[in-house]
C-alpha cells in the first residue's frame, strides 16, 4: 500500500510505522495508528520545547505557550468552531463528557427534569449520566434500538420539554452507524433540550462543520484521529461552558488568591483545565491536524467503504455469519454458534488484532442471544490482501467449531 | 489451536452437568465483566463436601468446559476449597501437580499462555468458591 504526500508515493509503513511490526491491524476504532511524523513531534516536545506551558515568565515558556494555544485555535478550526476559548482540553472523551455531566448537568438541571441517552452508547456516554440521575433521582430515558440502530421515532417521542440534556453517539463503535445528527438536533432545538455528541468514533470518518450542525457539546480523544494518548477535547457553547462548575481545583485554573481565602479564577478555557496539561500531546496532535487531510479525505474515506463492501461480501460467501454493520469502516459481526472470545484466539494466532467482546457497549446486547461481537475496524493502510487471510481465518474457526 | 484440547471441546459439546438441580441447596450467579459470559451454580453440599454440582450459562468453549469439568471433579474432592484454590493458581501460572483423581486438569495447562483468557477458565471456579465462601 502506498500514499502521496507533496507529489511523493510513500510506502503505508513508512507513515505507520506499526506496520512494519508484522501484525494485520483491524482496530483503528479501538486507537488508530500513529503516524512517524506525529511520533516524531511528541519525542521533540520533550527534546527541545520541554517547559511546562502557562508557567514562568521566561521567554522559552512564553513561547512555547504560545505555539500549544494556537494548536487549540487549529483544533477550534478544525471542527468549524470560530472561538477557541470553547475548546477545552482534556484527559480523553470520557472524561469531556464526564465533564458535562459533572461540572454543568449536576448543577444546573431542575428536578423535575429527564435526560436521554440511546442503547447504542459506549459506556463512556451511559454510565456517566445513569450515575447523575441516580445521584439527582432524575429520570433517565434511554432510546431503544431497532434493527441494531437508533430508533428515531421513539426518541422523538422520549425527548420532551422536560429534557435537560440528550446525549448521543455520532457513529456507534458497535455498528459503525453513522447517527442522524440533524434530526436529533432538530428534535433537540424544538423541545430545548441541550444535545451533546459523542464524537469518538464520527471524528476520524466524517468532516463535522459546527457551522453546519450546531450542538452544544461536542467530544472526542485524539488518539482516536491518528493523534497521541492522553488528549481529550471539549468543545462547549460559550455561554454554556460560563454556568461549569470546576471538579477540579487546584494549579493552573487559579489566577490567584486575596485575603487567604478568595479565589480568583483564570477565564475559560483555562478554570476547567485543572493541573498540569499534556502539552507535549498537544503539540503532537497539532502535527496531525497539519497531516490530516492527507490521511482522511474523500477518496480514502470511499477507499475505505469499498474494502469494507469487499468484506461484507466475503463474509456473506463464507455464510453462517451474521452481521451488523452496513459498510463503513467498523464491520461488526458474529459467527454463528461461535463464541466472539473463542475465535479471538485463532484471530491471535495469525496475528490479526481485531476485537472481541461488548466493546464497552453492553446495553447494546440487551436482550440479545449472544454477549459480544468481532469487530473489524479498517483504515487507509488496510488491503484485500488482508481482508482474505481474515476469511480464511473465519473458514477455519468454523471448521474447528461446527 | 493448542488451547483447544480433545478433551476440553468434548465437555464443551457433550456436556454432562449443564442443568439445573430443582432442589439445590444453593445457587449462585457468576459472570464475567470483559464479556459478558454468565453462568448459574446448582450445589447440593454435606459436611463441607460438594455431593452434586451442576450449571447452565452461556458463555465460550472455555468457560463452559471448566464449568463441566469442575462439575465432573469437585464431587471427588475431601477438601473442595483446597482444589479450587489449586486450579485458580494453577491457571494464573503455578506450577502444581494434580492428584490422580484430578489429572483431567491438566488441560488447562495451556491457559497460562493465553492471559487474556484466564478469566474464562476462572468464573466456574471463583464462582463455586464464593458460593462455598457464603454458605
Amino acid at each position: 500500500m502506498f500514499y502521496i504526500v507533496k507529489g511523493y508515493i510513500n510506502k503505508m509503513e513508512n507513515l505507520f510505522p506499526f506496520l512494519k511490526k508484522g501484525f494485520i491491524y483491524m482496530d483503528s476504532a479501538a486507537t488508530s495508528l500513529k503516524p512517524q511524523s506525529v511520533i516524531d513531534s511528541e519525542s521533540d516536545y520533550y527534546k527541545n520545547l520541554a517547559v511546562n506551558t502557562g508557567r514562568g515568565s521566561n521567554k522559552h515558556n512564553y513561547n512555547t505557550t504560545q505555539q500549544i494555544e494556537k494548536i487549540r485555535t487549529q483544533v477550534s478550526e478544525f471542527i468549524g468552531c470560530n472561538n477557541s476559548g470553547e475548546i477545552v482540553f482534556t484527559k480523553n472523551c470520557t472524561d469531556s463528557i464526564n465533564m458535562v455531566a459533572n461540572s454543568y448537568v449536576r448543577n444546573n438541571i431542575p428536578q423535575n427534569a429527564n435526560i436521554v441517552i440511546t442503547q447504542l452508547e459506549h459506556h463512556s456516554n451511559y454510565v456517566p449520566w445513569l450515575i447523575l440521575s441516580r445521584d439527582l433521582g432524575i429520570e433517565s430515558r434511554i432510546v431503544p434500538l431497532k434493527n441494531y440502530n437508533i430508533d428515531y421515532d421513539a426518541l422523538e417521542k422520549l425527548v420532551d420539554e422536560k429534557t435537560f440534556i440528550t446525549s448521543i453517539t455520532g457513529m456507534s463503535n458497535v455498528t459503525g452507524a453513522i447517527s442522524d445528527i440533524e434530526r436529533v438536533i432538530s428534535v433537540c432545538r424544538k423541545k430545548g433540550s441541550k444535545i451533546l455528541i459523542d464524537a469518538a468514533q464520527l471524528i476520524c470518518h466524517k468532516e463535522i462543520d459546527l457551522n453546519k450542525i450546531d450542538p452544544d457539546f461536542l467530544t472526542f480523544s485524539a488518539h482516536k484521529i491518528y493523534g497521541p494518548f492522553g488528549l481529550g477535547v471539549l468543545y462547549g457553547k460559550s455561554e454554556l461552558l460560563k454556568e461549569f462548575t470546576p471538579i477540579n481545583y487546584g494549579g493552573n485554573m487559579v489566577s490567584y488568591i486575596t485575603n487567604k481565602t478568595e479565589i480568583h479564577y483564570k477565564e475559560l478555557p483555562a478554570k476547567l483545565e485543572s493541573g498540569t496539561q499534556n502539552s507535549a500531546a498537544i503539540y503532537a496532535f497539532g502535527t496531525t491536524l497539519d497531516l490530516l487531510d492527507k490521511i482522511i479525505n474523500i477518496d480514502n474515506e470511499n477507499q475505505i467503504n469499498s474494502l469494507s463492501r469487499y468484506l461484507i461480501d466475503s463474509l456473506e460467501q463464507v455464510g453462517g455469519i451474521t452481521i451488523y454493520s452496513k459498510p463503513g469502516s467498523i464491520i461488526s459481526f458474529n459467527i454463528d454458534g461461535v463464541h466472539p472470545h473463542d475465535a479471538s484466539d485463532f484471530f491471535d494466532s495469525e496475528n490479526i488484532i481485531l476485537r472481541t467482546g461488548n466493546l464497552c457497549a453492553s446495553p447494546f446486547f440487551t436482550n440479545m442471544e449472544v454477549g459480544g461481537v468481532i469487530r473489524i475496524s479498517l483504515s487507509i493502510f488496510n488491503t484485500r490482501d488482508e481482508v482474505d487471510k481474515v476469511i480464511k481465518c473465519i473458514e477455519r474457526i468454523k471448521e474447528f467449531f461446527l | 489451536m493448542s488451547l483447544y484440547k480433545e478433551t476440553l471441546m468434548k465437555h464443551f459439546r457433550n456436556p454432562e452437568y449443564k442443568r439445573d438441580i430443582p432442589d439445590s441447596d444453593f445457587r449462585k450467579d457468576g459472570v464475567n465483566p470483559s464479556c459478558g459470559d454468565s453462568i448459574t451454580l446448582y450445589a447440593k453440599c454435606d459436611c463441607n463436601k460438594v455431593k452434586d454440582l451442576t450449571y447452565t450459562g452461556n458463555g465460550c468453549a472455555i468457560s463452559m468446559a471448566s464449568a463441566d469439568i469442575l462439575c465432573s471433579v469437585i464431587k471427588d474432592a475431601e477438601a473442595p476449597m483446597e482444589l479450587i484454590d489449586d486450579f485458580i493458581n494453577f491457571i494464573n501460572g503455578e506450577d502444581i501437580t494434580f492428584n490422580d483423581k484430578f489429572t483431567v486438569l491438566e488441560v488447562f495447562k495451556e491457559m497460562q499462555q493465553y492471559p487474556a483468557r484466564k478469566s474464562c477458565a476462572l468464573l466456574p471456579w471463583k464462582t463455586i468458591k464464593a458460593l462455598l465462601t457464603e454458605n
